[in-house]
């Protein structure tokens, strides 16, 4: 009979072979524990040798199986068979990546599926191509998109043909939709019997300056959004903001931002990330995609991007291809839907890579994927 | 569930059995943690089909399959249409599908590719020719081909069943269309016996000479686009099946059994003594884990795993979407029952749509007419979510609910009793998952395996 250490299937396993250092994650509880040096080697081979290895028991390996028993991670167990363990293997049966080698694979299958959101710039920068936007809108009806985002500026002189969009918008997709609209527009916007009919939509307010009437603050159904520079700005506004029973966010000037005021208030602190419960789900999305990117179109000027700050182009609007195709060429031809922190620089050696939340348009404007306090 | 594991149901994971010191402690962590939060997951089994879920699975479709005629120039003992079996599936008439009914049902396709309803992208779909021997109406192959060649909706594939006795003949068509034949062929000569004419003459020499005629004249056709069937019973053996093909042609057969339901009572025991079933056959082989590793999934036990480790692990997701999704929200379809349509159309020699050629074609979902193509969307929809109802009691006290793979059109149903193969009552202390588990621990690298090369369409 043999003893054997083995971890349990719902732990999951980063390692920063660098620093001779892992973290071992456990989906359960969503506890997290960080081993280095020989407790490492250990784990490394117990990984390498599909989560069970044999056990010698002596004192530095007894202290070692206790913290693995006693923190629910793994145990000891006496088999003559090494034991089999169901460890973490994903598999996406859908996955595009492997279609490619697969030649009876569809890898225009079901495409749709994977557009999940719209996010519609209307600026009046250029002439609109509405007649376009409002045929992919038509073409989305059966995606699975949940929400549409409007972003509006110069709406008084764009009325007609975003009263459009909000109408086709509304008959078609059963969705959400999100107007996003700066202060001085809002109520033009209100003011519009288009949106009375409307029943699944908010409405976003952004708030610049302090130039605006508190009264909107009473009104329903409206989040705010307050852009801000620096920490006097955001104190200003939490102090004006104290005892409102409203709902906000503050959207940052990234590249004009102070870094100190972003380590201060905005980088995630290794305590912060261990007080995160991430699913498995989570986790394992984390090793795949970018679930803020992911399923999101941008429209902006006319043409179509994969994502909203330094997107790829995947079309232009006039070149009037399908939805289906802009969807095909956003999924196989870009990497950005793909963009996890194992593919940056330093994230990709750190051991909460899979725990932190995903990559987002902050980390793109400001060109650092690092904004934590862990890794400098 | 299983000796050596616990299965965490909510999280799906198996874990191993605690050791007796640590067991109390353990299972009062999963307590905590897994097995109190069981229950609401199963009350959501009460989702039920509409018409525009049948439409979607219509346009979105894998496979459309013609059965070109009902003729045949073999009269294979155990044939399906054959003495062996009783009732309506036996009657043939020898008619040849109507090519204009085939277009009408195409154009009516076309249409949906053309709607909102196909969110594919140059979707592959494969146009199946079936039969009887399919290559007895190459008039037939040849319209649809040209015809279907013409959608700009889709990329169509083709592919075929066949007896290989018209292969050598027809070759020109098959290769330049590049058209996927599965051809049937139990073995060796001996093995092959069954497969006879209508005059009880042998057909494997001929069969024999067409293949490698094939083989030897169109190699690269032959290596891409040629795959073997045998049918297993007491004449052949996986082994001797799998060698004979393997060594002759450099090429794996996937094993069938013989169909088991509808047989004729008055030929039973005649039935029986030709039946052999596939498991025990193969776990007989001389050769055993050759053929189960070179068979892969179509080894019975490794593609049962497979499928267990897909529905009752968590390392599985169908697409991308499934990372966005609350697995614990939402209303799901009780049993394994495909939408209709989602993965293959049947059209039947007589004009009748039917799910697949696996449900009995008593059951019409629909008929292709002079008039034109019509889905019977309201008979599908009352029939599927009455059987739904009458399954409710059954389903709620199943352990397999959340991971059933039973096809409610396969079930023994009428009003006073309901058979289901797959029913495991919540209160029953279940050891099933040995079936499953056992191959894994067997084979170790199974495991990695199947979760690395496994995709199911």
């Amino acid at each position: 009979m043999n003893r054997w250490l083995f971890l349990d299937s719902y732990i999951e396993i980063t390692f920063c072979h660098k620093e001779k250092k892992c973290l071992l994650y456990n989906t359960l509880d969503s506890k997290k524990y960080i081993f280095r040096n020989k407790e490492y080697e250990i784990i490394k081979k117990i990984y390498y040798r599909e989560y069970s290895i044999k056990y010698f028991e002596n004192n530095e390996n007894k202290r070692f199986s206790d913290l693995i028993e006693n923190n629910f991670l793994g145990g000891i167990i006496e088999s003559k068979e090494k034991p089999f363990i169901f460890y973490p293997l994903i598999n996406i049966q859908r996955n595009l990546k492997k279609f490619k080698k697969l030649s009876y694979r569809n890898e225009g299958a079901n495409i749709l599926e994977n557009l999940f959101e719209l996010i519609i710039f209307i600026n009046g920068k250029k002439r609109t191509l509405l007649h376009e936007i409002l045929n992919l809108i038509r073409a989305a009806e059966y995606s699975s998109i949940t929400k549409v985002n409007l972003i509006i500026e110069n709406y008084f002189f764009l009325k007609t043909e975003i009263n459009e969009l909000i109408l086709t918008i509304n008959n078609k997709l059963h969705c959400l939709m999100v107007i996003k609209i700066k202060y001085d527009e809002y109520t033009d916007l209100i003011s519009e019997s288009t949106l009375k009919g409307i029943k699944n939509y908010s409405i976003i307010v952004i708030i610049e300056n302090d130039n605006f009437n508190a009264d909107i603050f009473n009104e329903k159904n409206i989040r705010f959004v307050f852009k801000i520079y620096n920490k006097i700005d955001y104190n200003h506004f939490v102090s004006n903001l104290q005892n409102k029973k409203i709902e906000y966010d503050f959207e940052l000037d990234i590249a004009n931002c102070n870094i100190d005021f972003l380590k201060e208030n905005v980088f995630l602190n290794k305590a912060d990330i261990l007080k995160m419960k991430v699913t498995k789900q989570d986790y394992d999305a984390n090793k795949t995609l970018n679930k803020y990117f992911f399923g999101k179109l941008v429209i902006k000027n006319n043409k179509i991007y994969n994502r909203e700050t330094k997107g790829k182009l995947i079309t232009k609007l006039d070149e009037n291809k399908e939805l289906k195709e802009i969807v095909f060429d956003a999924l196989i031809n870009s990497n950005k839907w793909f963009l996890i922190r194992d593919r940056v620089k330093p994230c990709k050696t750190c051991v909460f890579k899979y725990i932190c939340p995903p990559i987002s348009d902050y980390e793109i404007k400001a060109s650092r994927y690092n904004f934590c306090n862990i890794i400098n | 569930m299983h000796d050596k594991y616990i299965y965490l149901k909510r999280n799906k994971y198996f874990v191993l059995e605690p050791e007796a010191k640590i067991k109390k402690r353990k299972l009062e962590y999963f307590e905590k943690y897994e097995f109190n939060k069981n229950i609401e997951f199963k009350n959501k089994i009460y989702g039920r089909i509409n018409k525009e879920m049948i439409i979607k699975a219509l346009a979105n479709t894998l496979q459309i399959t013609f059965e070109v005629t009902e003729n045949c120039n073999l009269e294979c003992k155990y044939c399906g249409y054959g003495n062996f079996y009783k009732g309506k599936t036996s009657i043939r008439n020898r008619r040849n599908l109507s090519i204009e009914y085939a277009k009408m049902f195409l154009d009516y396709m076309n249409v949906l590719w053309k709607s909102n309803f196909n969110f594919s992208y140059k979707k592959n779909v494969f146009i199946s020719f079936y039969g009887g021997e399919p290559l007895l109406n190459t008039a037939f192959i040849i319209e649809i081909i040209q015809y279907v060649n013409n959608f700009n909706t889709i990329v169509p594939k083709f592919s075929m069943t066949t007896n290989a006795l018209l292969l050598k003949k027809n070759i020109d068509i098959l290769v330049k269309n590049k058209i996927h034949l599965l051809i049937s062929l139990d073995g060796n000569k001996e093995n092959n016996s069954y497969r006879i004419h209508k005059n009880q003459k042998e057909s494997f020499n001929e069969v024999i000479e067409n293949i490698d005629f094939v083989n030897n004249n169109f190699p690269e056709y032959f290596n891409e686009f040629i795959q073997f069937n045998s049918v297993l019973h007491n004449k052949n053996s996986v082994n001797k099946a799998f060698t004979y093909i393997f060594e002759k042609y450099k090429k794996t057969t996937t094993i069938s059994e013989l169909n088991t339901t509808g047989i004729e009572p008055s030929i039973k025991e005649e039935f029986w003594n030709t039946y052999v079933n596939l498991f025990e056959n193969l776990n007989q082989s001389k050769d055993y884990k050759f053929i189960r590793e070179k068979l892969f999934l179509n080894s019975p036990d490794i593609n049962s795993t497979s499928k267990f480790l897909h529905q009752y692990t968590n390392n599985v997701y169908k697409t991308y979407l499934d990372f966005f999704k609350d697995a614990k929200a939402g209303i799901f379809l009780p049993t394994g029952t495909c939408i209709p349509f989602s993965r293959k159309v049947f059209i039947t020699a007589n004009g009748e749509i039917i799910q697949c050629e696996k449900i009995s074609n008593t059951l019409p979902f629909g008929n292709i007419t002079k008039e034109g193509v019509e889905i019977y969307f309201d008979k599908i929809i009352k029939k599927t979510n009455d059987t739904y109802d009458k399954l409710k009691k059954y389903c709620i006290n199943c352990n397999r609910a959340n991971n059933c793979n039973q096809c409610i059109f396969n079930l023994e149903i009428n009003n006073s009793k309901i058979i289901c193969n797959g029913y495991s009552p919540l209160k029953k202390s279940e050891n099933s998952f040995d079936n499953f588990i056992n191959p894994l621990l067997k084979e170790r690298k199974l495991y990695k395996k199947i979760l690395k090369k496994v995709y199911y369409e």
